[in-house]
């Protein structure tokens, strides 16, 4: 009967690019897996079993060559596609059985078809089925870490069968298990490879394992050839003593690839490059990075301290520079009933200025103290007030009281005129604030002294102009 | 390197980054062009402004001697720039002076060359009712005071020794000559001289120099009286009115001038800056305020024939032909305002020449020649507040004209006022304190002579900024400032070439003036001869 082929590789490489050179870890290697069909890939450690079972499996992409399945290349296919059909149609047994701990046996054999996206509650037969295939029905609910390192591997390799995959690659399937143990996992592919139902491919240097292969394929240094009879280990080892430890290695190992450089270990400055320059190069890389944020960081603060800073500044200079306040008028009445007008001017009308306030009050020098005087604004608080170029007015109204006071000048009180007010560049006064705190110093005549009295007493002349109030210099 | 990887590269990433790359380089690019376009659009729309930094100076200024009188203090100081400190001080309490308020001074060079070695000062006190002004909850009346030691109006000559490191008091010259002023104090730009002048007499007197015991002279004095037109007091000066300007003779029975203490004043209180308007509002007391004309400074041209005798409350000024003593003309700084008037003498026994003003539109107060004697800058104050520049290169001051005005949008009303000025050392640049009423703070401007446009403003430098001075080294310009109502006081410090701050000194006691001592006569007009 003739069989199409289920996987096959065309010339497929794979190398790994080094510092010290390219590792051709598979070498234009042509294969073809027919469905149904048993292959064993048997060769030493490092000679490329794995990494070609990836590229069968499209778990990686060759750097040469193709490798098809089901008569297309995987690297024609898309991501999606991919992923489906290495859910549906690959079963995967690795080499150390890959179950998740934190499943269950069942739930483990569930979850390939589970991600496949098959309703879980369907599967639950087909897997109970495989726990059984493989002998471990009675431990469905097992987890790994309860379970030998040969019940795990059966137990992977139900999961590979879950999803009644074309082509079960397995990748030392018996490896690191006793001999009880391997035999169960080979007697199992074994009856699979009975119902040449599944194509198998095995990669192994188990001798008994790759006896079950209808094909058995010898790699070495990443290169695929049939093995012949003198190539192939004897079913049944036999372990004898090396008689070198040179001789043991070469037995046991791959040698090194041809391509690479020859190199003798270093630890100096070598050594250095190789393992701490990339460490620092990082730390370094994250270190600018932390530092660029923190600049960035420090900017943004430096901004809003500047930012706070400056309407601080704007609020003091519009509340000092821009405000003028002073005395404007006095007057005084018949009965000494006095009235002092303040005025309030911005002398930046461009920049609003916005004043609660001010409240006023007077005192007089008596015996060198400044003396507290009853007075009431002539009008009641306005409560915030914009400041235009034009003069704004306050004014209070006071007793000029009666008795003694100090006269630095004849006939003239010495009055101070305190004012209180509240500086704000926003009508409802929110914002930054400025306290400004003004005192206006005068000399008002006694208005029950006449001007004469008054030139008499200061010894001006006849002619004299005799103020009813002198201001102090407004420097 | 694999194709598909390649491809990837080129198509995907290498066009991403590229596109973010040139993103970025593009909003770079974009932040610099527009960044520099408002720098330029700034530069091309006014002047660089920018506020005062308080901080104290840390480099050395050179090896000059500032003067600078305490005025509340009661005397005058001498800081060494060159270490900070301060190298001498006197105190007229201690002279007998029961109320000395120092004023305005004036340094003559040093005549050996080295003010460190020695050198000496006029320093005027003003008239003793002005301690009255400033608010003081003083007594000093009642304890008596203000007597006749106190009555102020001092000129005191001092003198350093930089032997035994102490100023000494010389001389009164009030007392000497009999001749009491308070305010300017300008000497001639030879030295051979000097001049002093008073608001509230409205008279300035010319000085022969005196050195060391020697006795001073008086040159020639005047006293200028307003006629006005106006019966009320409020239009006395607005309405325009007549100076009469009266050269002064000694008292025959005194055998010297009879103008000591407070006699002669008009008023009782200084006119202080920008007081000049409460006069005309009745506030403040005098025997004859509407007589007042302002006569408190004078200053010399660079070229030591002319003085100007300025009158604030008239608006402009009397030129003095130093050679003969006659006056020349009168210049008028008001805009709009004819700019040169021509003098009428009407007697002879005494001198007395006349000038008719149809109007004065606002005072005027410090003004200062240019050191090359080319041009002169004249304040115009509170109801105009410019600079008016005059072009004085012609020999004949009575062709002197007006030729533009400093002005700035931000001069309006009574307040800021341009100040005090001082000219940087090579003459390119005119330096102005901007006054504000206190709590504000003054500005410094910069002014081109060329251009005569503000090029720099120094915002907030102190309370009260009153006059500048420059080292003659070309190298730094000094503000004073000084609260006068005890508040902050200090020396403000920048540079005359690039006009960069270099920070603040302290000083003491509220200053009005200040000046660095010359080395030599040449320095003089740079220094206090042709500016105030």
């Amino acid at each position: 009967m003739s069989r199409s082929p289920i996987i096959k590789a065309r010339q497929a490489s794979l190398t790994y690019a080094t510092r010290r050179g390219p590792i051709a870890a598979v070498d234009s290697v042509s294969l073809a897996i027919d469905l149904g069909e048993c292959v064993a890939i048997l060769g030493r450690s490092g000679s490329g079993k794995s990494t070609l079972l990836a590229l069968l499996g499209g778990l990686c992409a060759p750097t040469a060559g193709e490798v098809c399945f089901t008569g297309r290349p995987w690297t024609e296919r898309t991501a999606r596609e991919v992923s489906h059909l290495r859910a549906s149609q690959v079963g995967l047994l690795l080499q150390d059985g890959g179950l998740l701990p934190g499943l269950r046996a069942l739930d483990n054999v569930l979850l390939p078809a589970v991600l496949a996206g098959r309703p879980r509650a369907s599967l639950v037969p087909r897997a109970e089925q495989l726990l059984g295939l493989v002998g471990l029905a009675d431990r469905w609910d097992a987890y790994p870490a309860e379970l030998s390192g040969g019940q795990q591997r059966r137990v992977a390799l139900a999961r590979a069968l879950a999803a009644e995959p074309a082509v079960i690659l397995a990748d030392e399937p018996t490896g690191d298990l006793d001999t009880l143990a391997a035999g169960e996992i080979t007697a199992i592919l074994a009856r699979l490879r009975a119902d040449r139902a599944t194509a198998i491919v095995i990669a192994t240097h188990d001798p008994a394992l790759a006896a079950i292969a209808d094909r058995r394929l010898w790699m070495e240094r990443g290169r695929c050839t049939e093995a012949s009879a003198a190539t192939l280990p004897p079913v049944s080892p036999a372990v004898a003593l090396p008689v070198s430890p040179e001789s043991a290695r070469e037995v046991a190992f791959e040698p090194a690839p041809v391509a690479l450089v020859p190199q003798r270990p270093a630890i100096g400055v070598e050594a250095l490059g190789r393992s701490w320059l990339p460490f620092l190069a990082g730390l370094a890389i994250a270190a600018a990075a932390v530092a660029v944020f923190d600049g960035l960081v420090a900017t943004k603060q430096e901004a809003v301290v500047e930012t706070a800073r400056v309407q601080r500044r704007l609020a003091k200079e519009m509340a000092l520079q821009d405000l003028r306040a002073d005395v404007d008028e006095v007057t005084v009445d018949d009965r000494a009933e006095a009235a002092v007008s303040v005025f309030l001017q911005n002398y930046r009308p461009e920049r609003p200025l916005h004043v609660l306030g001010p409240t006023l009050e007077v005192a007089i020098q008596r015996d060198g103290r400044w003396e507290s005087v009853s007075c009431a604004l002539e009008e009641s608080p306005a409560g915030i007030r914009t400041i235009g170029s034009d003069k704004t007015l306050v004014s209070l109204g006071f007793r000029v009281p009666e008795g003694s006071y100090d006269e630095l000048l004849r006939g003239y009180l010495h009055i101070r005129i305190g004012a209180a007010m509240v500086v704000s560049d926003r009508p409802d006064g929110t914002g930054d604030l400025f306290e400004r705190l003004d005192a206006y110093y005068i000399y008002l005549r006694d208005p029950r002294r006449t001007e004469d009295e008054v030139r008499r007493a200061n010894g001006w002349g006849d002619k004299a102009t005799v103020p009813l109030w002198i201001a102090m210099p407004s420097h | 390197m694999n194709d598909r990887f390649a491809t990837k590269l080129a198509r995907r990433n290498l066009f991403r980054f590229g596109a973010a790359g040139l993103a970025g380089a593009g909003v770079f690019g974009a932040n610099r062009f527009f960044a520099e376009r408002s720098a330029v659009a700034a530069a091309a729309d006014g002047p660089i402004s920018e506020d005062a930094r308080y901080q104290g100076i840390r480099e050395q200024l050179g090896r000059f001697i500032l003067l600078t009188p305490q005025k509340l203090g009661g005397g005058t100081h001498a800081v060494d720039l060159d270490a900070q400190k301060t190298l001498a001080w006197i105190s007229y309490w201690n002279y007998g002076d029961s109320c000395p308020i120092s004023h305005h001074l004036a340094a003559f060079p040093a005549d050996s060359g080295d003010p460190y070695k020695g050198f000496e000062f006029v320093n005027t006190t003003q008239g003793g009712d002005n301690i009255l002004m400033y608010g003081l909850p003083t007594r000093i009346r009642e304890n008596g005071m203000l007597g006749q030691a106190g009555q102020g109006n001092h000129i005191y000559r001092v003198g350093y020794d930089g032997k035994t490191g102490q100023m000494d008091l010389l001389e009164d010259i009030a007392e000497t000559t009999g001749i009491g002023l308070g305010v300017h104090t300008v000497p001639f730009p030879d030295g051979s001289g000097f001049a002093c002048g008073d608001g509230q007499k409205d008279i300035v007197a010319f000085f022969s120099r005196a050195r060391g015991r020697e006795k001073t002279t008086v040159l020639n004095a005047f006293r200028a009286d307003w006629q006005p037109k106006a019966d009320d007091l409020g239009s006395t000066w607005l309405k325009g009115g007549r100076i009469v300007l009266t050269r002064l003779a000694p008292s025959l029975d005194l055998g010297r001038y009879d103008l000591e203490g407070t006699t002669g004043n008009k008023i009782n209180f200084e006119m202080a800056p920008m007081a000049e308007l409460r006069v005309e509002r009745g506030q403040i007391p005098g025997n004859d305020p509407r007589g007042l004309t302002g006569l408190d400074f004078c200053l010399h041209d660079p070229g030591h024939r002319f003085s100007l005798m300025g009158l604030r409350m008239c608006g402009g000024g009397f030129i003095v032909d130093r050679k003969n003593w006659e006056p020349v003309c009168f210049i008028q700084a008001n805009e709009g305002i004819q700019d040169n008037f021509p003098l009428n003498k009407v007697s002879g026994s005494p001198d007395t020449w006349v000038v008719d003003l149809p109007a004065v539109g606002n005072p005027i107060h410090e003004s200062g020649f240019h050191p090359n004697g080319g041009t002169l800058c004249m304040m115009n104050n509170l109801r105009a507040n410019n600079v008016a520049v005059f072009d004085t290169s012609n020999e004949d001051p009575r062709k002197w004209k007006r030729v533009t005005f400093v002005k700035d949008p931000e001069w309006q009303g009574e307040f800021p006022s341009p100040f005090h000025l001082n000219y940087s050392i090579d003459g390119t640049k005119c330096f102005f304190t901007i006054l504000r009423p206190k709590p504000m703070k003054s500005d410094v401007v910069v002014v081109d002579t060329k251009t005569w446009k503000i090029i720099k403003k120094f915002r907030n430098v102190g309370v009260d900024a009153q006059t500048t001075c420059t080292t003659y080294d070309g190298k730094y310009a000094i503000v004073i400032f000084s609260g006068f109502q005890r508040m902050e006081a200090g020396a403000f410090v920048f540079r005359q070439d690039t006009l960069e701050q270099v920070g603040y000194m302290p000083n003491f006691g509220g200053h009005h003036d200040c000046v660095i001592v010359p080395s030599k006569v040449e320095e003089l007009k740079y220094s206090r001869s042709c500016t105030v």
